[in-house]
Parts: structure tokens; C-alpha cells; sequence
């Protein structure tokens, strides 16, 4: 009897995340950011720093509409629920769904980051961008995972505890914007805020970032992205947890212990990606006017 | 009509939004070079949130109601004003970080709102009940990608960029859309200021559509004054907001000459050697811009770091503008100096506004301003 209860459940989420996928892969948001994504590749990589500098537009396109997308499914997927009267699914198994659907922009993340890898190898950076010095290929292909493939899970799951917690109307538009300020003040342009910019879910590891007598100059700030992109994997595991624990008619205390678990996780992975990998900014010793190829 | 904007406006989030505003114009005045793309985001909100009080989820009954979509438009109207107004004070606030295009900032935000308006109001009358629930986010998205990635900078100059962007085209493309926003407004309020989803509406059982064509019951004609009074209304409205874009547009006419530079030079400071008797070199870095007016009045912007070779002397730093006016007087409005201690920390700073009239004689002061009428040895010498 229990293991029929546990199958027609399993078979519920399953159909359901599968009608979940479909409204967020023909939501007009997701579109648009996909196309844009789409057309950043098609014009190509940038001619100083490959692909490495082009991972702003997945991240806007793909993460932050994200966030506004899936508030706009939570919203709209209550709104059926209450409709169709009680008992057609738990919020728990609806917001599992939701959580599922992120495979959708996960997936063009991927495909990005395929892009993103395969552009690094075959245009190069130049000498007087990143990486340089000791930091090689795998610094790369871990901040291009982190900053251009991640946010395509991380944003949408961000919707998603939003939609689940912030009832006022506009509630999406202001974290959207809320979460490009901070991301904006962390992205390391400000000096005393460098070492601790890992906390936030979206930070540059390099760029022309500039030194005195050099505006434009090559730096490598600290931190580890390999690391950092574990952290980022456990945000969004907490950021699933937070929406879940927004259904009062289900058992929160496993979800309360395995939240402070994966918040303890998290806390050492951020600690890790700050404390390891570059530890000094790393300045490029050739000069942002230089043309060495 | 009080009554009815008062129920229609989602005040939490004009109050969330204000606040937000607020920080991300702060943040740009406190950085306008690194965080310019806050400028578009928060044009991109603004617009947002004045769409969302023109949703009417219960437009089904509302539509059947003897007010139509005009008055209605125009009651709603009242707190979007309102939140344009917050926004005007937030620019005027912050006017020195636009690199001397505040008033074109302003406008941008002035001329979004018109354009959402517009847009929700061609979907109200059109039947749908909540547009804004597309919108909202639809221009949030778009106000994100456009001012972070900025993929299109020379074919659609929305948010321009320091000085050198391309702020007149900009100028043109706003107007453009504030002008296109109220001639759709003056259509779709014009054109009856009823949805035509009443009109398409199968009638009630009973109800005789045949009498109500040929003569016009007297609450028919009630409700066609009312909709011509609020016609006017939404006029003198639109006219509010649209002023602000209409001095936007001469403002950047009237200018005539721009020169621009950048300075990075090293140089023996005699400001030490007479205040300290210490020789020394400074190095400068400096972005300026300088505006010539047919008047002969210039507008001068600098922002610039004065680094010495001497490392028991401060650092100087300095964000202002100084406007020049044709008979001899002049402010400084900003932060011209900021003085900063080898060992850290600010030991001078004048921000604010200064103005000095013909005979340089400070005639005005506005905000801390401690370097004036001192020995400014005691600031800049090593104690």
C-alpha cells in the first residue's frame, strides 16, 4: 500500500515536472535569453579575451530573466493549483517540479559552456589578458562553468524562492534588480571588497580591472573558481531547500536539519574558494595597450 | 478619483521601489564610471513599477462600469506621478554623477514611464486585464541586458555612456518614444476609453443592444462627459510628466562646443613646497570635459587623483563640476576635494555645493566645505 502511495507520488512529480519544463521552455523571457544567448555566439568571442568576457550575457540572459521566469511559473502554477480545488498536488511536489524544470535554461548553460570552451581553444586569449602566469586552462574552463553555465540554475532557483516567499506584486522585478546591485558592488571592481566577493553568487575572477598608470591593466583577483563553482552548486541546493520549506502541510524537520547541513557545506566551500587558488592579485606584466598577439 | 488611486496603486511596492531607486542611484553617484549600468537598471524598474497600478484584474466588472478606461487611466495616473516625482528629486540629488547629462537621465526615466503607460493602455483597451504582468518583468529584462551587456551601443544609444557616449542620439530615441507614448495614449484613451471586450461581449440575456444604439440612455451620455472631463485630466497629466523630457531636448540642443581630455602627467608640486617647504613630484590622473554655451557660460567636469611621490603626504582626490556662468559668478557642485591621510581615512573633505559670485567671493555654501578660510597646511602638510 505504501510502496503504491510512493509510486503514484514519483509519477506525479515526474508528469508534472514535465509540464513544468514545457511552460518554462515556451515562457517568451526564456526564449528571448536564449536567442540572445545564441547570437553572442554566432558574433563570436571577444578579440582580447576570448570567451572569457562573454559570460555576462548568459548570466543576464539565462540567470537573471531566470529569476523572473520562474517567479512567473510559481505564481502561475498556484493560481492552476487553487483553480483545479485541493488535492490535485502538494505544494512540495509542485515546487520539486519547478525545481526540475530548471534542466531547461541548465541545458542551454551547458550548451554555452561548450561553446565557451571550444571558443577559448580555438581564439585564444592575448598575451596581455587572462590567463597568464601560472593560472592555465583549468582556472578558465572552471570560472567559464561558474559564470556562464551556473547561473542558468542559479537564477531560476533564486525565482523560485522568491515566488515561494515574497507575496507582493513586483516582488520578482525588485530582487532581479536587488541581485544586480550586489552582484555589481562584489564583481571586484572595489578594491577592500575582493577577497570576500566569493560570497555572492556571481563574481569576475579577472579582468581589466587596472592599476595606477594603467586603467585597462590584466588582473587575476584571488580565489579559487574551481572551488568557488562547488559553493555555487550548494547555494542552489539551499535555495531548493528554502522553497520547500515553505509548504506548512509537510514535515519540515528533515528539510530544517538538511538546510543546516548543506548551509554548513556551504559555508566551508565558500571559505575554500576564498581562501584557495590566487591568494595576491596578479598583475599582467604586459600592458593593456600592448598588441602582442 | 483620491479614493480610487489610492485602492489602484500597489503601494508596497512604490515604497520598495523608491527605496531601491534610491540605492542604485546613490551607488552610481558614488561610482559613476564602475557602476553606470545601475543607471539603466533603475530606468528599466521605474518603468516597471509605473506600469503595474494600470492592471485591473477585475476587469471583467470594471469594464461594465459607467467610468471608463480614461478616467480610470488617469485616477491611476496619480501615484505614478508621484514615484516620477521621487525619481526627479533622487536626479536632481545626484545631478554631478551623469557626467553633465542629468537632465537627459531624467527624461530617460520620464519618457519609460510614458512608454509603459502607453503600452498597458493599448493592452487594457484591448481586453487584456493585466498586461503589467508581462511587462513589468519583460522591461526589467530588457533594461538588464541592455545597460550590463550593452550589445547595441551606436544603433540604440538607450543609456549612454561618461562623457564621450552618445547622449543626443540617445536624446532623439527617448523623445521619440515619449512622443510615440502619447500619441498612442491620446488613441487608445481618445477612442472611447472603454475596453473592447465589452463591446465584443455576448449581451446578457434579456438585454436590448438595439435600443441602446439608436438612442443613447442618459447614463450612456453621463458617462461620455465624464470620459471627455477625463480626457482632459489624462492631458494635463501626460503634460506634467512630458515637460521635464521637452527641456531635456534643449538642453542638449544648445550646446556648442565639448572638448574632452584625459591627464596623466607627473609634475613638481609647488602647492608643497610653499605650504610645507617640502619638494616633490605629483602624478595626476584627471578625466575632464568642458562645455562652451553660445552665452560664453561653460561647464567644466573633473575628476581627478592627486598621487605624490612623497609618501608622508596625502592623497587628493576630487569629483566636481564647476559651472561658469556669462557675468563672472560660478559654483562647484560635488566633491571637489577629498584628502586622504597616507595611514588611511579622509582628514579633509569638501562636498556640496560652493558659489562664488564676480569678485570670487563665496556667496553660497551648501554642505561642509572646511577648506575654505583655512591654512590648509594644517590638512596638507605631515604633521
Amino acid at each position: 500500500m505504501s510502496q503504491t502511495r510512493e509510486d503514484q507520488r514519483t509519477s506525479a512529480l515526474a508528469s508534472i515536472a514535465v509540464h513544468e519544463m514545457k511552460r518554462y521552455a515556451r515562457h517568451p523571457l526564456f526564449i528571448v535569453g536564449a536567442l540572445l544567448t545564441a547570437a553572442m555566439a554566432v558574433v563570436g568571442p571577444d578579440k582580447t579575451s576570448s570567451s572569457l568576457e562573454t559570460v555576462i550575457v548568459p548570466a543576464a540572459a539565462l540567470g537573471v530573466f531566470g529569476v523572473l521566469v520562474m517567479a512567473s511559473l510559481v505564481r502561475s502554477s498556484d493560481e492552476a493549483n487553487s483553480a483545479a480545488g485541493a488535492g490535485v498536488a502538494s505544494e512540495r511536489t509542485r515546487t520539486l517540479a519547478l525545481a526540475a524544470a530548471t534542466v531547461v535554461p541548465f541545458s542551454v548553460g551547458l550548451a554555452f559552456f561548450g561553446w565557451a570552451v571550444w571558443a577559448f581553444n580555438d581564439s585564444p586569449p592575448l598575451d596581455r589578458a587572462a590567463p597568464f602566469g601560472d593560472v592555465g586552462s583549468s582556472w578558465a574552463y572552471a570560472v567559464l562553468f561558474a559564470l556562464g553555465a551556473l547561473p542558468a540554475v542559479g537564477g531560476p532557483i533564486l525565482g523560485l524562492v522568491v515566488g515561494r516567499w515574497l507575496s507582493f506584486r513586483g516582488s520578482a522585478i525588485v530582487t532581479a534588480v536587488l541581485l544586480v546591485l550586489v552582484t555589481i558592488v562584489m564583481q571586484g571592481l572595489i578594491e577592500p571588497l575582493r577577497f570576500v566577493r566569493v560570497v555572492m553568487p556571481w563574481t569576475y575572477f579577472a579582468g581589466p580591472f587596472g592599476v595606477h598608470g594603467d586603467s585597462e591593466r590584466w588582473l587575476i583577483l584571488t580565489g579559487s573558481p574551481q572551488w568557488y563553482f562547488v559553493y555555487l552548486v550548494a547555494l542552489c541546493t539551499i535555495g531548493v531547500l528554502v522553497a520547500l520549506l515553505h509548504d506548512r502541510e509537510a514535515s519540515r524537520a528533515t528539510l530544517v536539519n538538511a538546510l543546516v547541513g548543506v548551509g554548513v557545506v556551504a559555508a566551508v566551500l565558500c571559505a575554500l574558494a576564498m581562501t584557495q587558488g590566487v591568494q595576491h592579485t596578479m598583475v599582467n606584466p604586459l600592458p593593456s595597450s600592448s598588441d602582442t598577439p | 478619483m483620491i479614493r480610487h488611486a489610492a485602492r489602484a496603486t500597489p503601494w508596497l511596492m512604490f515604497g520598495v521601489t523608491a527605496a531601491v531607486l534610491a540605492v542604485l542611484l546613490r551607488v552610481v553617484a558614488e561610482w559613476p564610471y564602475r557602476m553606470w549600468p545601475l543607471e539603466g537598471i533603475a530606468v528599466g524598474l521605474l518603468a516597471a513599477t509605473a506600469a503595474w497600478p494600470f492592471d485591473e484584474p477585475a476587469a471583467a466588472v470594471v469594464d461594465s462600469l459607467p467610468r471608463g478606461l480614461a478616467w480610470r487611466t488617469t485616477a491611476r495616473t496619480v501615484g505614478v506621478i508621484a514615484l516620477v516625482s521621487w525619481w526627479l528629486l533622487l536626479v536632481a540629488m545626484t545631478r554631478t554623477a551623469y557626467f553633465g547629462h542629468a537632465t537627459a537621465v531624467a527624461g530617460q526615466g520620464c519618457a519609460a514611464v510614458l512608454t509603459a503607460i502607453a503600452f498597458v493602455s493599448w493592452r487594457r483597451s484591448r481586453g487584456s486585464a493585466t498586461p503589467a504582468h508581462a511587462l513589468a518583468p519583460a522591461t526589467v529584462a530588457a533594461a538588464t541586458f541592455l545597460a550590463l551587456a550593452r550589445p547595441m551601443d551606436d544603433q540604440l544609444p538607450l543609456f549612454p555612456y561618461a562623457e564621450g557616449g552618445p547622449w543626443t542620439p540617445s536624446a532623439y530615441v527617448w523623445s521619440g518614444l515619449a512622443i510615440a507614448a502619447v500619441i498612442v495614449l491620446f488613441r487608445v484613451l481618445g477612442e472611447g476609453g472603454r475596453s473592447t471586450r465589452r463591446s465584443r461581449r455576448t449581451p446578457e440575456p434579456g438585454f436590448d443592444t438595439s435600443s441602446q444604439e439608436l438612442s443613447p440612455s442618459p447614463r450612456e451620455r453621463v458617462g461620455v462627459t465624464l470620459r471627455l472631463r477625463s480626457l482632459a485630466r489624462a492631458l494635463v497629466c501626460t503634460v506634467a510628466v512630458m515637460l521635464p523630457i521637452a527641456a531635456a531636448g534643449p538642453a542638449a540642443a544648445q550646446r556648442l562646443d565639448i572638448e574632452r581630455g584625459s591627464v596623466q602627467d607627473t609634475f613638481d608640486d609647488d602647492l608643497y613646497l610653499d605650504l610645507c617647504g617640502i619638494t616633490t613630484t605629483t602624478t595626476v590622473t584627471e578625466r575632464w570635459s568642458l562645455k562652451t554655451y553660445p552665452d560664453g557660460s561653460q561647464v567644466f567636469h573633473d575628476v581627478r587623483t592627486f598621487r605624490s611621490a612623497d609618501p608622508r603626504l596625502p592623497v587628493e582626490k576630487g569629483a566636481a563640476t564647476a559651472f561658469y556662468a556669462a557675468d563672472g559668478s560660478w559654483r562647484v557642485v560635488g566633491k571637489p576635494i577629498q584628502l586622504i591621510s597616507p595611514d588611511g581615512g579622509t582628514v579633509l573633505l569638501d562636498a556640496g555645493w560652493i558659489s562664488f559670485d564676480a569678485d570670487g567671493d563665496v556667496s553660497t555654501v551648501r554642505g561642509p566645505h572646511p577648506s575654505v578660510g583655512v591654512d590648509l597646511a594644517d590638512y596638507y602638510c605631515p604633521q
